[in-house]
């Protein structure tokens, strides 16, 4: 990079905030799809002008510049793989504002997605979108993937909870996007265009965010399941029955077991060589009970062998202990995870199950799959030793295959983790030539000169450090 | 397409870096998702990725890939880890960062990186136990004639920065006689209780400035009818040398305590601060490759040893009110007890346990107070942001007495506070316990039997 560049660089955020050394390069050079590429100066903002300013010069000068929050993303959304400015955006991370009368929350980028939740929650309000880095994770990230979680089936993802924002375009003009109206029609649904977006239209700097009532009770259920199949069944059946749960995770015998073994969790005895579905029915107390109660009968129907029902917080902590676990014993079992994200409708979960165990035998790779199975959302996840140089081109050709199926079953290749890098060369199979180009053009209007976030969703960045 | 270059596997430089290659395992294990973030103290305060767990564990992988020298910036942050152990907890993979920070830091010590300060107090002073005594003596004298001059608003406090300390501290005050002087080797009660028999590592903080904790331990020991053997020739448990990365310095500190603590004569090796109990129990054979069999399952935290060989029961029948009115306390998670050897229940037990005592439980009582023992001086700015947090815990509680069961985080807290809140008392849970035993009477060892107790 220039020294001119450079020397602008740090008359825009000032020179504490301009990193170059090496080993700042290399802190900001990954994410955790364990990807890497080096950028060549690391720009650390602490307001929107500041956005603005790096963003102009960026474009002027023609220098990729890449986003990033926390870099807890599973695409490789946020690694700056054609070099250039890595923008972080940790330091914007205030509250601006906190309306409870009106239900919506202002805040930066880099506020912590779980502090915002905790201080919320100091008022009874609520905000669901529960990525499983949320302790860690960003609101900017998070805008940018519009991630999930694991309530996702009930209270919807981060776009449902986005009322505005603010951004700064490559070319440096800040835009508001939004209202702070519960309903507002004015031209084109920006937000929602830039949501999802990752970090390829326009930088994030703040969102407006709708909240709702803390729920005041809930109850959780566990059920095991003799087969696999009978499990995701008995998840599409409680749907049918008029159950909306908040959340319903599905964990097949191989994440049991291993979840069993290798972590300090409680899994009942009983759930050892089972399926498991794991529910949560959440609102007023009756409700809440009430939704509980029919979850369980349709388990029972289902042929469930065990059943568990608690409202006991503590109880409760322990069963949610075995899902939010599961990663952790997959990792301890092995230590490279590839954690993939597909999602079919729900109706074709126990189809898209049955494939991947099949596609799993067929290149000789242990996979373990768990998820959210009330919204289809699934994590088949291939378990390898490093280094695996000579399972490469098999982990490949089933990953494609996965993709395949899911797609072949209306599903889509990623419910919450985005395209990012890694399945940018799939895009167009998904949404098709039409609808890539239609995009394509998009970002042109917003990036003339290609310089935001290169490489990612449309592919065709091959260089990597 | 995918999957290719997804991993690029580089072939770790053993040979060139046997102390990091060692954890090579182990830094393979992270997966770089980032929840450490949540937890690392230095990352909270700077929000920078290279102050934190994930970006020192990359930072490793890089120099034993080959892609980064062991340079000072390097060298920055791997020092300013204070070794608190909350990224292990929050690791969905367990990754051992803290061994791995730890063997970065030999390396660079094996390339003559310790700096002049610290290799004299490392390996000048505390190796030296024999030293230390005298040197507290004369510290102490000197302390006390500087503190006279020098009262809170007086000029010679604005020398301190000289020496780069804070001019607002409230340092440690060395006691004039240590405790090792003080007492006999061998105390027997005169009341065996179940006839159990321990010996004590003191510890240098309890033995040269915070001699009532050791105090408060023979005490309750005593009343307790458990005799103790305080064997002379132990020292510094090691812990400053090989936090520092001078592994082969501790090592030496650690045969000797070994040879000195026989556990095949006691019920258990007692230790009063959490750091060297940490020492004793697993950085010896896991930081320092030695063996340890037989020796770290006899090392027992005070409060431990109380719970589960003395029994509460037994306990409750010999405490009173420490004082007329109702104290109310909170307790302070010393990292490393609670993350570093797993006892977060038995203090709390022993404190509930004390009559006329209400217990308030803090917010966040394990997060790191910012001692750090020799932190606290090397990385200061650090260290006064990271117990900013605490000491809003602590006051929010209302308590009157914080306690906790580090001597380094009692030096820690005792020093915050007193800027912000200086009739919060700090105090180790042993002192608390040992005024809640002293309505009986106490025997006082008698004159004739004081021998001056030295070290290794």
């Amino acid at each position: 990079m220039k020294d001119s560049t450079l020397k602008k660089l740090r008359e825009i955020v000032g020179s504490q905030s301009v990193l170059t050394a090496k080993e700042e390069l290399l802190c900001h050079s990954y994410d955790a799809t364990r990807r890497s590429a080096l950028p060549e100066v690391v720009v650390r903002p602490e307001n929107v002008e500041q956005v603005a300013a790096v963003a102009r010069l960026c474009t002027e000068e023609r220098i990729p510049l890449t986003p990033r929050g926390a870099g807890t993303g599973l695409s490789g959304g946020s690694v700056p793989l054609k070099g250039g400015v890595l923008l972080s955006l940790t330091r914007m991370k205030r509250i601006r504002e906190l309306v409870l009368e009106d239900l919506y929350a202002v805040v930066e980028a880099g506020m912590v997605t779980e502090e915002l939740q905790t201080t919320v929650e100091a008022s009874s309000l609520f905000y669901p979108p529960d990525p499983a880095s949320q302790s860690s994770c960003t609101i900017g990230g998070n805008v940018a993937t519009s991630a999930g979680g694991l309530r996702c089936l009930k209270y919807g993802v981060t776009k449902n909870y986005l009322m505005g924002l603010e951004a700064v375009l490559p070319t440096g003009e800040v835009i508001a996007t939004g209202a702070r109206t519960v309903k507002s029609v004015v031209g084109f649904d920006l937000t929602r265009l830039i949501c999802g977006s990752e970090g390829t239209l326009a930088i994030v700097t703040a969102a407006t965010l709708k909240l709702i009532p803390l729920p005041e009770h809930r109850v959780t259920i566990l059920a095991a399941f003799k087969e696999l199949e009978q499990a995701a069944r008995a998840s599409a059946d409680v749907i049918s029955a008029g159950a909306t749960p908040s959340i319903l995770e599905i964990m097949d015998p191989v994440t049991v077991s291993v979840v069993s073994r290798e972590s300090e969790t409680v899994l009942p005895p009983e759930s050892e060589g089972c399926s498991l579905l794991l529910a949560e029915a959440d609102g007023f107390r009756e409700a809440a009970e009430i939704e509980a109660e029919r979850v369980q009968k349709v388990c029972s129907d289902s042929g469930a062998v065990f059943l568990r029902k608690s409202s006991e917080t503590e109880e409760r902590e322990n069963l949610w202990q075995a899902r939010r676990g599961v990663l952790a014993a997959l990792a301890k079992l092995k230590p490279i995870t590839i954690l993939e994200d597909v999602t079919v409708p729900r109706s074709r979960v126990v189809e898209m199950i049955r494939s991947i165990e099949e596609i799993g035998k067929k290149y000789d790779l242990l996979v373990a799959t768990f998820g959210h199975a009330g919204d289809g959302n699934l994590h088949p996840t291939i378990l390898l030793d490093a280094p695996f140089t000579e399972k490469a081109a098999r982990v490949e050709k089933a990953v494609a295959e996965i993709f395949g199926k899911a797609l072949s079953l209306g599903g889509t290749l990623s419910g919450e983790h985005g395209i990012g890098i890694d399945k940018a060369g799939f895009l167009g199979e998904e949404i098709g030539e039409h609808a890539l180009e239609t995009m394509r053009r998009l970002k042109e209007v917003f990036d003339p000169e290609g310089i935001l976030n290169p490489g990612k969703l449309f592919g065709g960045a091959e260089s990597e450090s | 397409m995918i999957v290719e270059s997804k991993f690029v596997y580089r072939e770790p430089l053993k040979g060139k870096y046997p102390r990091i290659g060692k954890f090579s395992d182990e830094i393979v294990r992270c997966i770089k998702c980032g929840l450490c973030r949540a937890v690392c103290p230095t990352l909270l305060e700077t929000v920078s990725e290279s102050q934190g767990a994930r970006g020192r564990v990359s930072l490793v992988e890089a120099v034993l890939d080959g892609r980064l020298s062991l340079s000072d910036i390097f060298d920055d942050r791997i020092s300013s880890c204070i070794n608190c152990k909350a990224c292990i907890d929050a690791c969905p993979s367990g990754v051992r960062v803290d061994d791995i920070i730890l063997a970065a830091r030999a390396e660079l010590v094996a390339r003559g990186r310790l700096p002049l300060l610290k290799r004299i107090i490392l390996r000048g002073l505390l190796k030296r136990g024999r030293l230390l005594p005298p040197v507290g003596r004369l510290a102490s004298l000197v302390q006390r004639v500087l503190l006279a001059l020098s009262p809170k608003g007086s000029a010679l406090r604005l020398l301190l920065p000289l020496v780069r300390i804070d001019k607002h501290r409230q340092l440690p005050v060395f006691a004039s006689r240590s405790f090792r002087e003080q007492f006999p080797e061998r105390i027997v009660p005169e009341e065996p209780g179940a006839g159990l028999k321990v010996a004590y590592f003191v510890g240098c903080s309890s033995n040269l400035i915070y001699t009532d904790v050791a105090d408060a331990a023979l005490k309750v020991l005593e009343k307790l009818g458990v005799e103790v053997v305080i064997p002379r020739e132990q020292c510094c448990c090691g812990t400053p040398m090989f936090n520092a990365g001078d592994f082969e310095t501790a090592r030496r500190m650690a045969r000797i305590n070994m040879e000195a603590l026989d556990p095949s004569d006691v019920d258990a090796v007692i230790v009063t601060c959490a750091s060297c109990g940490l020492a004793l129990r697993r950085e010896y054979s896991r930081i320092l490759d030695l063996d340890t069999l037989g020796f770290s399952e006899k090392v027992m935290d005070i409060s431990e040893f109380i719970v589960k060989k003395v029994g509460l029961d037994a306990l409750r029948q010999l405490t009173t009110a420490p004082a007329d009115e109702e104290i109310v306390v909170t307790y302070h998670d010393p990292c490393h007890l609670k993350r570093g050897q797993s006892i977060q229940d038995e203090p709390r037990e022993i404190v509930r346990s004390i009559p006329g005592v209400r217990f308030k439980e803090m917010r966040e009582p394990d997060r790191c107070c910012g001692g750090g023992g020799l932190y606290s001086f090397t990385h200061y700015e650090m260290s006064k942001a990271i117990a900013a947090h605490k000491v809003e815990a602590v006051r929010e509680t209302g308590a009157q007495i914080v306690l906790t069961s580090c001597p380094s985080c009692i030096m820690q807290l005792a020093d915050f506070l007193s800027r912000v809140a200086p009739d919060i008392k700090v105090m180790h849970v042993i002192e608390l316990l040992a005024k809640a035993l002293s309505r009986a009477a106490i025997r006082t060892v008698p004159e004739e039997e004081v021998k001056t107790a030295r070290c290794g």
